[in-house]
């Protein structure tokens, strides 16, 4: 299987709060791999270190086998998310899709991104009258817009309701079979464990323990949660 | 792909043209109070001839219009940098597969253009609208015309230059501090500054301004290297 993302013990500390420490971990081509772990464990820093927000302390971050340190042309490949998205608020929905391609230099049918995410009917309203959801379901678009290889979503299903979280598991299902690799961090641990391949548990800095989504809830079937849990307060197994 | 055009189409200009535009009116307003000023007072009374002179008239309109225009300045590359490389854009802005200074340069060209074209057009009109009330009204206000007419646009441009570069050294500063006010109140201070050097020159305007326009676009130059450097290594 093609390795997407390769990281090896990477290490990034914010002053003298050390919040990765030796971290690893793949990304194997079409998977869905979800990041689990308690507020300020570190999800949203290893994202970002992907996406190349912040430089890495030490160790190795390869995406599509390239070195990031090194290179940004690999962001034109990827989509991502992070927390809760910010728009150009005068702008309406197309306009603020067109010129993420623009800057992204792909070209795309964006009438049928925003009909895809459930966006069609706000016409040219500006996103800074949209709600919560909606400004959730654009970010979405935004990801996905230039059909990216790697997506990065960093808890994609805040402010959805449940129709558009049942949306969002048949979406990303789609793209991870189309060969999309997506890594996605969420508090819901129900629709984590509907949508993910693999599972990665990040406590006291690194992933303390991956698996796979299958196998695990073959030998706990409905205490996986509970597992799940015990795992993220960083209680052995 | 042309970013300055992306930029164009991101920010809000029609804010800034209707701020622009209520700067004009705001120093029109000036202006004619200040032609009317040896009206209501004894035009022989001491430093009555900045009001009774036209490079006196043109002095104060341009130092407002620098004043005005400089904090303009300001607030708009506060709005287009800081903002957007501060908080939850900048996990944006910085996700592209774009030089991030390539983006900073768009973004400074488009905020130092609309600067310098607006002060101009604004300079150049309030000095024909206090031309033209000081003909309606049959003020007498002394001095040339045409020496007038030569040293207006050249002053709303250097107006424009020197609010355009305030505005780059104010915006290095507030990035500095992360924080959008505090470009708002460096570009005042700044104004304030350079404010009172060009008073004190009225009858070498011109001049002065020209030279404070290039040690302050020499002073833009040296900070923005520094916006840049802050700019590349930035991490959110």
């Amino acid at each position: 299987m093609e390795m997407i993302v390769s990281v090896q013990n990477i290490c990034k500390s914010f002053g003298q709060s050390e919040v990765l420490r030796n971290c690893s971990m793949t990304l194997q081509k079409g998977e869905v791999y979800s990041i689990l772990g308690v507020n300020g464990a570190g999800k949203t820093t290893l994202m970002k270190l992907l996406l190349g927000l912040q430089k890495p302390d030490g160790g190795s971050v390869l995406v599509f086998g390239k070195n990031i340190v090194e290179t940004d042309i690999y962001l034109s490949d990827v989509g991502s998310m992070i927390e809760f998205p910010s728009f150009y608020e005068h702008l309406d929905a197309a306009e603020n899709l067109e010129i993420h391609l623009a800057y992204l230099q792909k070209k795309a049918n964006v009438s049928e991104i925003i009909k895809k995410v459930g966006l069609s009917e706000t016409g040219k309203k500006p996103v800074s009258q949209y709600s919560l959801g909606m400004r959730q379901r654009l970010g979405i678009a935004r990801a996905i817009v230039h059909e990216p290889k790697l997506l990065i979503l960093d808890e994609p299903m805040n402010g959805l309701d449940p129709v558009a979280i049942t949306e969002m598991r048949e979406l990303l299902l789609r793209l991870a079979s189309e060969g999309v690799t997506v890594l996605l961090s969420s508090h819901i641990i129900s629709e984590v464990l509907n949508v993910s391949d693999r599972i990665g548990v990040i406590s006291g800095g690194s992933i303390r323990e991956e698996f796979s989504v299958h196998e695990k809830k073959l030998e706990y079937s409905e205490k996986l949660e509970e597992y799940i849990i015990s795992l993220m307060r960083g209680q052995s197994a | 792909m042309n970013l300055l055009k992306l930029e164009l189409k991101k920010t809000n200009f029609k804010a800034y043209i209707k701020a622009a535009v209520g700067i004009f009116v705001g120093i029109v307003a000036m202006e004619i109070l200040f032609l009317f000023i040896p009206k209501i007072d004894s035009p022989t009374e001491m430093g009555m001839e900045l009001f009774t002179e036209w490079n006196g008239i043109l002095m104060l309109i341009s130092v407002l219009h620098f004043v005005c225009f400089g904090i303009l300045a300001a607030v708009i590359s506060a709005k287009m940098i800081i903002g957007e490389y501060s908080g939850k854009s900048a996990s944006v802005i910085l996700c592209y597969p774009i030089k991030r200074n390539k983006i900073l340069n768009a973004k400074c060209t488009a905020m130092c253009v609309f600067i310098i074209i607006s002060a101009f057009l604004s300079n150049a009109a309030t000095t024909l609208t206090g031309f033209i009330v000081s003909r309606i009204f049959g003020l007498d206000i002394s001095g040339s015309i045409a020496d007038i007419a030569v040293k207006a646009p050249c002053i709303g441009l250097l107006v424009g230059f020197i609010s355009s570069a305030a505005g780059i050294i104010s915006v290095t500063i507030g990035q500095k501090k992360r924080s959008e006010p505090a470009a708002i109140v460096s570009s005042f201070i700044i104004g304030c500054v350079l404010a009172q050097c060009f008073s004190a020159a009225y009858n070498y305007i011109l001049p002065v301004m020209a030279a404070a326009c290039a040690v302050i676009a020499v002073t833009a130059a040296f900070v923005y290297g520094i916006l840049k450097k802050d700019i590349e290594k930035l991490e959110v």
